[in-house]
């Protein structure tokens, strides 16, 4: 390449750069203006809701921090707040271990690992409604298999879904196991972007399996990680079909177990109180926003792209 | 693991009696495998199926061109506002669904869109998901290809065609995957945004059978299981694409 | 770059392509919408559909089910989108919020004068549960009363007579004790503590309380009353007659009584088919035993018009099309539910020729409408955590009837202001 004097050079970064800018602007306009128009307008109207009473059909009626001074003062909505603090904090860290765990080993060519992998995604495939289904019979205190198989080693059987102090584990638990399986296919994509020549390399220093996945698998799946774990606390953070199927009609079984989205739910769409709804929602959306911000400015700590 | 679904399908071929017995019995007594041509007489089966499959390969393609255009400027291009632009993306997933479900009601209506295809199909091209996973994805290539791209003059969109997509095969497959598991499943925005039985979804189908004071649990199995089986099948022909490595031709370290 | 442009504006183009084929074509009809939620039922709807469209040839009318679970919501989010159904199903929890909030429309103004339809032809319970301020909100479509169920081949091993109409509290407990063997895991009677159609609130009014007062302004939870029939079910729990909270929660009263584990178990009319259908000739029905009062819980589905519907004459034909006797004859004919429309009630009483359904008439003449205010949902959900509370051990019966008393006032109150 000929040298270019300076002047040149910075002329023509200078308009590289505009050009870069159009072409991204035009990259990302189908998705943003879409995103736009079908879920951020909806939801800035929505949230501008919380401040205001309304039935969902005759108008708006503006009270200020009404509503947030009732969600706050109201203890159904301060246990829904623990209770989704909770689900998250337990079940995000073992989904992610899990499954970063189980992907590894599923990352082999070997005969039957497609019989192995389908069935990790069973889970995943299920449908909620016969998922709660089920594991309902499996927590059933009487009649359920955990507690028979339990009972058969002499072990205590406890009330999986009506014992306050269990029932949101046990909920967690299912919650798990229908999750683990997209992580690992997310994990399974991510572990492919690992180039061999880093195992080859460390296989000629004679690294062990350990050292290897500790210092190569593990930094290089970090971008992974860092998406599944986000997008794992941003969901979990939002559960709610998996307690409707599992609740069912017992309101005496909600109180552990009420989520905010439930609270979303119950206020909007049963008692008609949409301002209130959207509050709650509001709410969740600045805490979810906060922690996700906090983890972006984090990851420069730890996510390791690959450049 | 496998305990539900086989569940599913002990359920779906006894009869109704039996699936109200407690203690439940695990196999049936009687196998009713008619419970499944029940299914097809019961509701139009046939249609929620095409219905289906238009309303996946609708989103599933609209989003793979979609999202990879967006990622691809979030994670390679510079642009004002990015960062921005990249929290206001992806802070669409912070909303629940029912939040929006009224407005967008609305938005439908003006647009006349209510109980068609455009309504069930275009709404869902749009995804901060898939736009976040792709961007992590691309951030993982190696740069360098896309330096000796722009030495040999490659436009931007050269850049995305030729690099960035072909040595993305497991993140679109797995991108592919939950699209089209999320669009066959979804069942809140179907079921609101349609209304005759012809526009009906699986989903919506099924949980028809679910009545006010009791639900007919064999059909209801046989139901899920007819809807689960093409979504096994798929999983089980794309996932070996999960695992496709850098096909780099020729650039080596 | 140009690529990119190009690639772009092709996107946009065949967007708008898809949004464009998908728009359904006008013909010119005017066109009605129905929502309901029970596909059962869709002989008699259809029937009724078809003789409207044939007097109205210029109308297409479209039906939508949706599942139960779902159907307010989806409701819910079309009225308040701006459109939704022309006409629709109404319950009675959900009946005072929508008369109150404007949703659905007076029949008054169209009932007068009309001759094909009249207040008097409909069960009373039935019209006071949809009416307000004594003006008709929704046309009754169909009725469920609430009947004693019993399972004959537990009284044919013990030797005891069938129940009776003569039956009272007493019975219950006295035949209950003897039914029951706890060895065989079998017990005598569910008390349905956990559901309030089906159970409570039929012995509360039969011991001559209430459940709410006439102006609805009062709870009757903490009455000598409820409180003399949250003992009964409680002793019924105790001396293990009946099934405890617990396992009536874990497992639906249906699943008790199909498995043959229960040999009584009062129910509401419309689960007369599938018990009939498992049971075959073992199954048998009786008046629901009597307390002080003979009494008993109806509660009924109306058709309701949209308020803003785009043409309320045309909606109302089609209300009278779906409520009126040839309609609702085919509901009765096909065992569905019970019509709401006298005469044609007794048509239902075929459908099941093996069952005694002539209980169930007969309960709806003495019926008390389901207890109902503007926010049922709300106090409703109040009642039914602190009943279960303390039924599962968590407080006492009386804490939790103050509990609901002093929070349901509150609610009650917070209504009057509106």
């Amino acid at each position: 390449m000929t040298k270019k004097s300076p002047e040149t050079v910075a002329r023509k970064k200078r308009r590289r750069f505009n050009r870069e800018a159009i072409a991204a602007y035009l990259f990302i306009a189908p998705t943003m203006l879409g995103l736009f128009m079908f879920y951020i307008f909806p939801a800035i109207a929505s949230f501008a809701l919380s401040f205001t009473r309304w039935n969902g059909i005759s108008t708006p009626e503006f009270v200020g921090l009404e509503n947030l001074i009732k969600l706050f003062t109201d203890s159904s909505f301060l246990r829904s707040i623990i209770n989704t603090a909770v689900f998250t904090f337990v079940s995000v860290p073992f989904t992610v271990i899990i499954a970063i765990l189980i992907a590894v080993m599923l990352n082999q060519k070997i005969k039957g690992i497609v019989f192995y992998r389908t069935l990790y995604f069973l889970p995943v495939v299920t449908m909620p409604v016969a998922v709660g289904m089920v594991w309902k019979w499996l927590y059933n205190t009487d009649y359920g298999l955990i507690n028979y198989v339990l009972g058969m080693l002499h072990l205590p059987q406890p009330s999986w879904l009506f014992d306050p102090k269990i029932s949101l584990l046990s909920v967690i638990i299912v919650y798990i196991w229908m999750s683990v399986g997209n992580n690992i296919i997310l994990i399974l994509a991510g572990l492919q972007g690992i180039e061999k020549s880093y195992y080859e390399a460390a296989e000629i220093d004679g690294a062990s399996r350990f050292r290897k996945f500790f210092s190569i698998t593990l930094p290089l799946l970090t971008p992974t990680i860092f998406f599944v774990f986000i997008t794992g606390m941003i969901s979990s953070l939002q559960v709610f079909d998996l307690l409707f199927v599992m609740i069912g009609n017992s309101t005496a079984l909600l109180e552990p177990l009420r989520t905010i989205v439930y609270g979303v739910y119950e206020s909007g769409f049963k008692y008609g109180e949409m301002g209130i709804a959207s509050a709650q929602a509001f709410i969740l959306f600045v805490a979810i926003l906060l922690m996700t911000i906090i983890q972006f400015i984090f990851q420069k700590k730890w996510v390791y792209y690959d450049s | 693991m496998i305990v539900p679904f086989l569940w599913m399908i002990t359920t779906s071929l006894k009869s109704y009696g039996e699936s109200m017995q407690v203690p439940p019995t695990i196999l049936p007594k009687e196998w009713r495998i008619e419970n499944y041509s029940n299914v097809f007489e019961a509701v139009d089966f046939l249609k929620y199926y095409i219905n289906t499959i238009i309303l996946t390969l609708g989103r599933t393609i609209g989003q793979l061109i979609l999202c990879s255009l967006a990622a691809f400027a979030f994670a390679r291009l510079n642009f004002p506002g990015k960062n921005v632009l990249f929290i206001l993306m992806l802070s669409v997933l912070m909303v629940p669904a029912q939040v929006i479900l009224i407005p967008n009601y609305a938005t439908l209506t003006q647009l006349g869109w209510i109980d068609t295809f455009a309504a069930l199909i275009v709404p869902g091209i749009f995804s901060a998901y898939g736009t976040f996973l792709l961007r992590q994805f691309f951030m993982g290539i190696p740069k360098e290809l896309d330096e000796a791209a722009k030495i040999d003059g490659c436009s931007y969109f050269g850049i995305y065609w030729r690099i960035i997509l072909p040595n993305s095969t497991p993140a679109l497959t797995a991108l592919g995957i939950f699209t089209i598991l999320a669009a066959w499943n979804d069942f809140l925005w179907p079921l609101v945004m349609t209304n005759s039985e012809s526009m009906r979804v699986l989903s919506v189908g099924i949980s028809t059978f679910s009545g006010q004071y009791s639900t007919d649990y064999p059909l209801l199995m046989a139901g899920a299981v007819l809807s689960t089986i093409p979504m096994l099948l798929m999983f089980i022909f794309l996932q070996k694409h999960l695992l496709a490595g850098i096909a780099l031709g020729g650039v080596r370290r | 770059m140009k690529k990119s442009v190009s690639f772009c504006i092709l996107l946009v183009i065949s967007v708008m392509l898809v949004a464009c084929s998908g728009k359904s074509s006008s013909d010119g009809k005017k066109t009605l919408e129905v929502a309901l939620w029970d596909e059962n039922v869709s002989d008699a709807v259809d029937a009724s559909i078809e003789s409207f469209e044939k007097e109205h040839p210029d109308v297409t009318v479209k039906v939508t089910y949706t599942p139960f679970a779902e159907y307010w919501t989806k409701l819910r989010t079309s009225l308040g989108g701006g459109s939704g159904p022309d006409v629709f199903w109404m319950n009675g929890p959900n009946f005072y919020q929508y008369v109150t909030s404007d949703l659905i429309k007076d029949l008054e103004p169209f009932l007068q004068g009309d001759e094909e339809f009249a207040k008097e032809n409909y069960y009373p319970a039935v019209v006071d549960l949809y009416s307000y301020e004594d003006k008709l909100y929704a046309a009754p479509y169909f009725v469920d009363s609430v009947g004693l169920f019993y399972n004959k081949k537990f009284f044919d091993e013990a030797g005891l007579d069938y129940p009776d109409e003569t039956w009272t509290w007493e019975d219950i407990e006295k035949v209950g004790t003897e039914l029951t063997k706890p060895e065989e895991g079998t017990y005598g009677y569910l008390n349905q503590v956990v559901r309030n159609q089906a159970g409570y609130y039929n012995l509360i009014h039969q011991a001559g309380g209430y459940v709410i007062n006439e102006d609805k302004t009062k709870s009757g939870f903490n009455t000598p009353e409820a409180k003399e029939t949250f003992e009964f079910l409680n002793r019924l729990i105790e001396k293990k007659i009946s099934p405890n909270a617990q396992a009536q929660i874990e497992t639906e009263a249906d699943q008790w009584f199909m498995s043959q584990k229960v040999a009584m178990i009062p129910e509401i009319s419309v689960h007369a088919a599938e018990y009939e259908e498992v049971l075959g000739e073992d199954l048998g029905v009786a008046p629901l035993p009597k307390g002080k009062v003979d009494t008993s819980i109806v509660h009924g589905i109306g058709w309701a018009m949209n308020s803003k519907t785009k043409d309320e004459d045309l909606a109302w034909e089609l209300i009278k099309s779906l409520s009126n006797k040839e309609g609702t004859t085919v509901m009765a004919e096909t065992g569905f539910a019970t019509p709401a429309h006298m005469e044609i009630s007794k048509v239902w009483l075929d459908s099941l020729p093996n069952v005694e359904l002539q209980v169930f008439l007969d309960a709806l003449e003495k019926a008390t409408a389901y207890p109902v205010s503007e926010r049922t949902s709300e106090w409703q959900t109040v009642e039914t955590k602190e009943i279960q509370g303390a039924f599962l051990g968590q407080k006492s019966i009386d804490e939790a009837l103050e509990k609901i008393d002093k929070e349901m006032n509150a609610i009650l109150e917070e209504e009057q202001k509106d």
